[in-house]
C-alpha cells in the first residue's frame, strides 16, 4: 500500500536532483528508499511534511551525496580489479603462447636446414636457442650411442640431413613435441628446459633410433 | 571523507562490523529469494532487536558491489508510482554466502576458544 502520492514522489526525486544524485539506477532506489522510510511514518499517523522531513535529518546535508559517491567508489574498485584480472589472465596467456610457438618454431622454422634434400651435402648448423641452456644437439653416431653432447654442436655433413640431426636434451625435465618423431623421417625435435609440458623422453629416444635404424636399412 | 557511511551500527564499532555486511547480505537473500533495500535494512534491525542498524550509506555500495562482482542479479518492478529495485542472488551468490558464512562461524568459534580459553579448555 502506497501513501505517497505522485506529487509528493515529484518533489522528493526533485530534491534528490537537487542534491547531486546523478546516478540514475541509485536515484531510483533511493527515492524507494526514502518513500518507504516516509510511508513507515505516516503510517503511524504523521503527515508527508513532517515524515518526509525527519527523513532527511536522518542522511545530513550530504550523507546522499556521499553515499553516491561511496556506491561509485565500490563498483569503480571492482571494474579496476577486474579490468586487471583481465589484463594479467591476457599477458600471461601471451607469454603462454610465445613459450608454445617458440619450441614450434624452432621445429618447423629453425630445421630449415634440415630438411634439405638428403643429397646436399653442407655443414648444418643445429639451431639452438641461447635461453635453452638445456637443449643440445646431438648426431646419429651420439644418438646411437646413447652419448649426449654436452654442448650445442655443428653437425658436419656428409649425411642425410633430414634423417641425421636431432635436437636433444639430457635432462627429463625437458619439454617435446610428442608427434615430432612420427612427422616424417627428418627428426628434429625441439627440447626445452624448464617448461611444464614433459614428453617421455626415452620413449622418444628408442623411437628415433628405431626410425634411423629402418632408413638405414633401406 | 564519507563521513555518513562510517557508521552501520549503532551498538558495535564499525571496526568490529567491518566485513560482515557482505555475509550479512548473502545470508538474508539465501533465506529469502528477493530482496530490496529498504526491506533488507528493515530486517537486519528487527532480527538484530535493534542491535545492528544498516545506514543506506553501507548498504547501497554494498549491494552495488555484490552486483558488480556477479554475486546478485537485480530486477526493477513498478511500484505504484515508482520504481523498486530487488536483489537477487546468482549461483556464485549462492556459493559465497554459504562460505562467507561458514567462515564466519569458524571465526567466531576461534574467537571464543581465543578470548575464553577457561571455558573451552
Amino acid at each position: 500500500m502506497s501513501f505517497i502520492s505522485e506529487k509528493q514522489l515529484a518533489i522528493i526525486s526533485a530534491d534528490l536532483t537537487d542534491q547531486g544524485i546523478v546516478h540514475a539506477r541509485l536515484k531510483m532506489e533511493l527515492l524507494d528508499h526514502l518513500c518507504c522510510m516516509i510511508e513507515d511514518r505516516m503510517q503511524t499517523g504523521e503527515d508527508f511534511e513532517t515524515a518526509y522531513q525527519e527523513v532527511k535529518s536522518t542522511f545530513g546535508t550530504n550523507g546522499l551525496r556521499e553515499l553516491q559517491a561511496a556506491t561509485i567508489d565500490h563498483v569503480r574498485t571492482i571494474k579496476r580489479n577486474t579490468s586487471h584480472r583481465v589484463l594479467t589472465f591476457a599477458a600471461a596467456a601471451a607469454v603462454a603462447c610465445l613459450l608454445l610457438i617458440a619450441p614450434l618454431k624452432n621445429f618447423f622454422g629453425g630445421d630449415q636446414q634440415a630438411l634439405l634434400p638428403a643429397s646436399q651435402t653442407s655443414t648444418l648448423n643445429v639451431p639452438v636457442e641461447e635461453t635453452v641452456p638445456m637443449a643440445i644437439a646431438c648426431s646419429e653416431t651420439a644418438l646411437s650411442e646413447k652419448l649426449i653432447c654436452p654442448e650445442p654442436v655443428e653437425v658436419k655433413a656428409p649425411m642425410p640431413v633430414h634423417k641425421k640431426v636431432i635436437l636433444y636434451s639430457d635432462s627429463e625435465s625437458v619439454a617435446a613435441p610428442a608427434n615430432s618423431t612420427k612427422a616424417d623421417s627428418s627428426i628434429a625435435l625441439a627440447s626445452y628446459a624448464g617448461t611444464t609440458w614433459v614428453s617421455e623422453v626415452e620413449e622418444l629416444k628408442h623411437i628415433m633410433l628405431r626410425e634411423i635404424e629402418a632408413t638405414d636399412t633401406l | 571523507m564519507h563521513n555518513y557511511i562510517m557508521y552501520n551500527c549503532i551498538m558495535y564499532s564499525k571496526e568490529l562490523l567491518k566485513g560482515t555486511l557482505k555475509t550479512i547480505v548473502l545470508q538474508l537473500l539465501t533465506e529469502n529469494d528477493k530482496m530490496y533495500g529498504y526491506e533488507i535494512a528493515k530486517l537486519v534491525k528487527h532480527r538484530s532487536q535493534e542491535r545492528i542498524l544498516l545506514t543506506e550509506g553501507a548498504l547501497y555500495p554494498t549491494l552495488h558491489r555484490l552486483e558488480a562482482e556477479g554475486l546478485v542479479e537485480t530486477e526493477s518492478i513498478e511500484i505504484g508510482k515508482r520504481m523498486r529495485k530487488y536483489y537477487k542472488l546468482t549461483e556464485p551468490g549462492k556459493e559465497a554466502a554459504t562460505q562467507k558464512v561458514s567462515e564466519f562461524d569458524r571465526f567466531v568459534q576461534t574467537m571464543h576458544i581465543l578470548l575464553h580459553p577457561q571455558t573451552t579448555s
